[in-house]
Formats: structure tokens, C-alpha cells, sequence
């Protein structure tokens, strides 16, 4: 029963893996950053699934939520708002490219050996339970500070954004009577 | 053929995977826009990390909490770059960052 139990969280956990490394691929790799953008889709619902798979219920949630709900909305938005650029050749040079492949393989290299090598230092595997109330308790007591200096810091950032897009100065228009003209 | 049961490395190795896609995506691409999307593969892959390493290690959610935090900043930082892109491109008509070689607003 044990061994079944094992056997379906491998063949889930190759499926989410594959989903997710085929679809990075696929965004580094494709020409038409439309196309790139969606592949993202699938890489973060990927990466959300191998969340559940590990027990993380609650970050599975938030990963589907911010980052398939905010962070890819926001990156196509921004595709859509640059249009004109996104049929130019994505790529650099070719130098460029076999630099960028050499040390992607690199550091995978590095990062593999020193995995394999690592004896680690294991508590056993724990069990699936929900985690949404130890993670608030948490928020609340041990990560209390971080906690409110996220949300300040969510603010700083949205205000920051909202300022560095804002339309002041009209490209044709001097700024002449600048002063007494708020941008309306 | 049986299958072998899922670890911590087989976690780490796939993070480690993503994390070489974004780098790979990060140092080729001209386009900002897929520039940062490197960047999300590259903390994507931080994040699995954080959140098998609370899996396999410890008692408690901390690694989940992390994990948490990252997510929140990735998405500040999302919001704030983008917002940096697209003021660029309404200054300069691109987002080639080979052309984005001036401090000139």
C-alpha cells in the first residue's frame, strides 16, 4: 500500500516535473515573446503543482494566485504596451548565445555534483497536513515583522510603480507653463 | 520496472534545472520583458527549494513561510520593473537592451 502510495506521487511528481522544465524551456527558447508569455503560464502552474505535491498547500494556493493572477497578467500587459518590439529578433549574437549556453550548462553542472555529493542531513518525511494554520500562526508571532514590513514594502512598490508610469510631459509638449499645469 | 520513491535531491536537481533555464534565458534574450522572465524562472526555482527543504528537514512551516515572503517580493519586483520598462519605451520606442547603452532620460 505503502509502495503504491510512492509510486503515484513519482508519477506525479515526473509529470509536474516535465510540465515545468519543457515549458522553460519553451520560454527561453521560443522567438515570439506572445508565445513565451504563455509557456510561462504553464511553467508557474507547474511549479504550483510540485508546491501541492510537497505538502505546501498554502504557497501552491499563492503561487496560483500571484503569480497566475498578478505577476503573468502583469507581464503580459507589459508585452501588449511595448507591441511594436516583440516581432524583432529576440536573440543576441551568436557569441553571446554560446556564452549564455556554457554557463547554463555549467552552472547545472556544478549544481548537480554538489546535490549528489551533499549527504543530507534528513528528518524524515512529513506527513500531509494542512499548513494554512501554522503558516498564520507564524505570520503572527515569530514572522511578525516581516510580515508588516512585506506589506509596507507592497505599498512602496505599487506607488513606486504607479509613479515611474505616470503620463507627466507629453513627448510634443514643453514643459512651458509647467508649474500651474498639473497633468490631469 | 519500479519506480524509485521521490527525495530531496530529486527536487533540488529539478530546481536546479529551472534555475539554469533562467539563467540560459536571462544572458541570451534581448527583449526586457523575457529578461524578466528568466528572472521569474530563476526564483521560481529559489522557491521550490525553500519550500522541499521545509518538506524534508525540521519540524514547522518555515521554509514555507520563506517562501512566502520571496513570492510577495517577486511580485513587488515584477511590478516596479515593469513599470521601468515601459517608461523606457516610452522614452526610446524600445525595449532592445542592447539600445539601452545611456543614462540619457
Amino acid at each position: 500500500m505503502s509502495m503504491d502510495a510512492s509510486a503515484v506521487h513519482a508519477l506525479f511528481f515526473y509529470f509536474f516535473a516535465a510540465m515545468t522544465i519543457v515549458s522553460a524551456l519553451l520560454v527561453v527558447l521560443l522567438r515570439n515573446i506572445v508565445r513565451s508569455a504563455f509557456s510561462l503560464f504553464f511553467t508557474l502552474f507547474g511549479v504550483a503543482g510540485v508546491y501541492i505535491l510537497l505538502g505546501a498547500d498554502f504557497v501552491g494556493v499563492a503561487q496560483v494566485l500571484i503569480y497566475i493572477g498578478g505577476v503573468m497578467i502583469l507581464i503580459v500587459f507589459g508585452v501588449m504596451l511595448t507591441h511594436n518590439s516583440y516581432s524583432v529578433d529576440m536573440f543576441n549574437r551568436l557569441g553571446t548565445l554560446v556564452m549564455g549556453t556554457v554557463s547554463a550548462i555549467v552552472t547545472f553542472t556544478i549544481v548537480y555534483y554538489s546535490i549528489r555529493q551533499v549527504p543530507w542531513l534528513l528528518s524524515g518525511y512529513k506527513a500531509n497536513v494542512p499548513t494554512t494554520q501554522p503558516i498564520g500562526v507564524q505570520l503572527l508571532t515569530n514572522y511578525l515583522l516581516p510580515f508588516e514590513l512585506a506589506s509596507v514594502l507592497l505599498v512602496f512598490a505599487m506607488v513606486g510603480a504607479a509613479y515611474l508610469i505616470r503620463s507627466e510631459v507629453r513627448p510634443g509638449k514643453e514643459r512651458a507653463g509647467g508649474s500651474e499645469r498639473k497633468d490631469a | 520496472m519500479t519506480i524509485l520513491p521521490i527525495t530531496l535531491t530529486d527536487y533540488l536537481i529539478l530546481s536546479g534545472a529551472l534555475f539554469s533555464i533562467g539563467v540560459f534565458g536571462v544572458l541570451t534574450r534581448k527583449n526586457a520583458i523575457a529578461v524578466l522572465m528568466g528572472v521569474e524562472l530563476m526564483l521560481n526555482a529559489a522557491n521550490i527549494n525553500l519550500v522541499a527543504f521545509s518538506k524534508f528537514t525540521g519540524p514547522g512551516v518555515d521554509g514555507q513561510v520563506f517562501a512566502l515572503f520571496s513570492i510577495v517580493i517577486a511580485a513587488a519586483e515584477v511590478a516596479v520593473a515593469l513599470a521601468i520598462v515601459i517608461s523606457i519605451y516610452r522614452v526610446t520606442r524600445t525595449i532592445d537592451l542592447d539600445k539601452e547603452d545611456t543614462l540619457k532620460g
